[in-house]
């Protein structure tokens, strides 16, 4: 028996039967659940150390970034879910997100804000970043908060845009007090409470409501500066400036951070060359930025392919769209990213594949409710390990399953 | 599903409009369990799934395989039934090249015009309209009471604002009394606006504004807006929604960059079941799908996802495949679906069919499509039988001088024909 099976026992039994029918019908598909891999992780010492440094380095004000590497099918989702469950016990909030060319390309950072936000979990509740955000600045969360720094809104970074300011002043603001006379006048036609919050909501997770209902919101919660500034945003600057500035928030909030994960982020080399470009740039501020990028701590899933891309770009291209002739890419990326923080996703080995098929014959006879022949069966599955010899690692899993499947509809089915 | 006693229930024109649909080579979805046998392994593990595993929170997606004719609209059209038994919404779209996999708007217009569910009629209309009858059950809400329940609407997980919006628009427009000076036909246009942007119709969003509705349905919000329906099917009281996409075959037809984008779509579909909740998907394909280079193969993200290793041999009935070509239905099957198609027949055109093709014939049709090799072809003997039961019932004695051997090859023809007819798109007919 492996050491960490008593652990693992216990886990298991504190488990409900449908969380862990979820993990095995995930895993027959190819993929993780959050609580699978609490489960069936191998080899996570190598990356706790890995992650913990860098959660070191963030703690003493210095950027820091991982990059998960591995072919189609060797575990770097099941690594980012791993990292995403630690980051949150370690008190970092998280936000985990597939990049994807159609839906949540890296270059439209605004469309990857949205999906950090739609992803973003806290250590401590379950709530959306709004309802946090509301509950720690109204509420008394802000107990750490000495002095000068008493007012919650001091947290709010001065490099966060405008219109993000001051949605985020107006969520810790009350509505104005109208009395009823006030209420029927022509001007005040547009006080509206009901819709605030949700105008409000769907400002800050970066769905731009119409900008007058915006204006009305942020006038009836008392925002003193809002029409400062212009409250639209252009371009992917502004979210990137947005995710930089909540993560600093974050970390004033009395959290460790925010660790952003990416997976499937070879996405990026699938696109065309203009659009690379552009994700090249966005990924340049986050592995070598000009500036520390206080409590942010961007994880990376790439396949090989992407540096092999990366490095077969031609810098030597040219712009010659504009006036003067440029550089086609901004920087030579292949060289930039020679020192980038690298984890490569290695095999396991027969005996982490021996534990792994024990534990899984536990997990899915929990799941479906059957009594199996551990004996019996941990030998099937050591015959389909080695009859599915080198295939990558989700395969054989898929394989595991698959065998456990076999016995036990024999068992339903008679 | 369905004893003989029950079917012997069946009203004439009931039995005549399955008779029909038959006869043209479709399947008459509404009344498939008069007439189904076999795939019993395959739908105890998908019953096992619906009650245990979809109706309890979690999401799925499966792919159906099958040759033409094996019977994957039929099975589809099963697991419906078994869906709506179970108290689930149900949609059943056929992907064509009108509503092809890549352009997910497209296939959301489908899916919502073709909802079943726990109430009257098919599509999302009928379900609105028995969602804003259920609210006025009692008496006629209140605007604070309707206040209240924008408020539920909107904090519901999952659920996407501007279909919350459009659902109190929606109540709104019924229930409160007309101001002065506005017509009845200015709410009702306005209630046709909110149903055809729930249908995923052309609108502009000038119309949609005054409803709080800030987005037309696209590709990008489609899939949130499929999920927030999900959501509001729950809350009126449906235990989740199975989605039955037959023909993704079409895909293959297609050019390679739209064929990524809808092996794209079908991954993300996959994927997407960690975030989904009570969502089971289930898309019909052929072997080619598979096998071919044009298919998932072509895509390395899907085809880690469907592909599995080892024991091939074996059939996994909880597998992410249903291989309905592997599990053909048996001789004895085949005998009872003629024997149940011939009481249809019976009840259909008011005459006794057993004394001119009996039991014997029915093996002897069997034993003739298994000699060439065709007994996995439900569709074949289905269409062979119907032929033989017509020319009985008008007369003729099939079992004196039937040539089966003849009989077989021009069902075949005649199916071959229909094959080419639903392969064109619809402009071409």
């Amino acid at each position: 028996m492996s050491k960490d099976m008593p652990a693992f026992i216990q886990l298991l039994e504190k488990a409900d039967n449908f969380t862990l029918r979820r993990a095995v019908e995930r895993l027959r598909e190819g993929l993780f659940d959050p609580f699978g891999v609490s489960l069936l992780t191998a080899r996570e010492n190598q990356l706790n150390s890995v992650f913990d440094q860098g959660a070191q380095d963030l703690a003493k004000n210095k950027s820091t970034h991982l990059c998960v590497c591995g072919s189609y099918g060797q575990g770097k989702s099941h690594s980012l879910t791993y990292l995403r469950q630690r980051a949150l016990q370690q008190g970092f909030v998280v936000s985990s997100i597939n990049l994807d060319p159609r839906e949540v390309p890296m270059h439209d950072f605004g469309q990857v804000y949205r999906a950090l936000v739609q992803q973003i979990s806290f250590p401590d509740s379950d709530d959306s970043l709004v309802k946090v955000w509301e509950q720690w600045s109204k509420g008394g969360d802000t107990k750490q908060l000495k002095g000068k720094k008493a007012n919650p809104l001091s947290v709010i970074p001065e490099c966060i845009p405008h219109v993000f300011k001051a949605v985020l002043t107006a969520l810790a603001n009350d509505n104005m007090q109208l009395s009823r006379r006030q209420k029927g006048l022509k001007k005040h036609a547009a006080f509206r409470p009901r819709e605030f919050p949700w105008i409000l909501t769907n400002a800050l997770n970066g769905n731009s409501p119409p900008v007058v209902r915006l204006r009305q919101a942020l006038k009836y919660r008392e925002v003193s500066f809002y029409k400062e500034q212009s409250l639209v945003c252009r371009g992917w600057e502004p979210y990137f400036a947005l995710v930089r500035g909540l993560g600093l928030m974050f970390q004033q909030m009395g959290y460790k951070g925010w660790v952003l994960l990416f997976d499937e982020a070879e996405a990026i080399a699938q696109t065309r060359i203009n659009v690379r470009r552009k994700s090249y740039a966005i990924l340049q501020r986050f592995f070598c930025p000009e500036e520390p990028l206080h409590g942010l701590y961007p994880v990376f899933a790439f396949t090989d392919d992407f540096f092999a891309t990366v490095k077969g770009e031609d810098y030597e291209r040219s712009d010659t769209r504009g006036e003067a002739e440029q550089p086609y890419f901004a920087e030579n990326y292949a060289k930039a990213w020679r020192r980038l923080n690298i984890h490569d996703l290695h095999d396991l080995s027969s005996r982490e594949w021996q534990t792994l098929a024990e534990k899984l014959i536990h997990v899915h006879a929990k799941a479906y409710n059957w009594q199996p022949k551990p004996g019996e069966l941990q030998e099937q599955l050591t015959a389909t390990l080695k009859e599915t010899g080198a295939q990558e690692a989700r395969l054989k899993i898929k394989a595991l399953v698959n065998q456990l499947d076999f016995v036990q509809q024999g068992v339903v089915l008679g | 599903m369905k004893t003989m006693e029950e079917l012997d229930q069946l009203k004439p024109f009931q039995a005549r409009s399955i008779i029909e649909e038959l006869r043209k080579g479709s399947v008459p979805a509404e009344y498939v369990p008069f007439f189904t046998v076999g795939r019993d392994n395959w739908l105890t593990f998908i019953q096992d799934d619906l009650a245990n595993y979809i109706a309890e929170g979690g999401a799925k997606v499966r792919f159906l395989s099958g040759d033409y004719g094996d019977g994957k609209t039929h099975f589809m059209s099963v697991i419906q039934h078994l869906a709506l038994q179970e108290g689930f919404g149900v949609s059943f779209v056929v992907l064509t090249r009108e509503i092809p996999i890549h352009k997910f708007e497209a296939v959301y217009q489908a899916i919502t015009q073709q909802l079943h569910g726990r109430f009257e009629g098919i599509g999302i209309r009928n379900l609105l309209r028995q969602w804003l009858d259920t609210l006025a059950e009692k008496e006629e809400p209140s605007l604070a009471q309707l206040a209240d329940m924008a408020e539920t609407l909107r904090n519901l997980p999952g659920m996407n604002i501007n279909f919350a919006n459009a659902l109190t628009a929606l109540a709104h427009n019924r229930f409160v009394p007309l101001e002065e000076g506005e017509e009845q036909e200015e709410r009702d246009a306005a209630q046709e606006i909110i149903f055809h942007w729930f249908e995923g119709g052309k609108v502009t969003k000038r119309e949609l504004k005054p409803f709080g509705i800030f987005e037309v349905v696209n590709k990008s919000n489609s899939k949130q807006l499929l999920n927030s329906l999900n959501v509001f099917l729950r809350h009126f009281g449906h235990k989740g929604l199975i989605l039955l996409l037959d023909e993704l075959e079409t895909v293959i037809a297609q050019s390679a960059s739209m064929r990524n984008a809808a092996y794209e779509n079908v991954r993300l579909l996959i994927d997407n079941s960690e975030h989904a909740e009570y969502f089971h998907i289930f898309f019909s394909i052929i072997p080619d799908v598979l096998l071919s280079e044009k298919g998932f193969k072509s895509y390395d993200a899907l085809w880690s996802r469907v592909r599995s290793i080892g024991q091939k041999k074996k059939l996994n009935y909880r597998g992410v495949l249903i291989d309905l070509h592997r599990t053909p239905l048996t001789t004895k099957e085949l005998i009872k679906l003629g024997r149940c198609l011939r009481r249809i027949h019976e009840i259909s055109y008011r005459w006794e069919a057993e004394d001119s093709v009996p039991d014997k014939l029915l093996e002897d049709v069997c034993t003739n499509q298994e000699k060439m090799g065709l007994l996995s072809e439900v569709r074949l003997f289905i269409k062979q039988l119907i032929s033989i039961l017509d020319m009985a019932e008008q007369g003729e004695t099939p079992t004196e001088d039937l040539d089966l051997a003849q009989h077989v090859v021009s069902s075949q023809q005649e199916m071959d024909q229909e094959k080419v007819e639903q392969l064109q798109p619809s402009w071409d007919k």
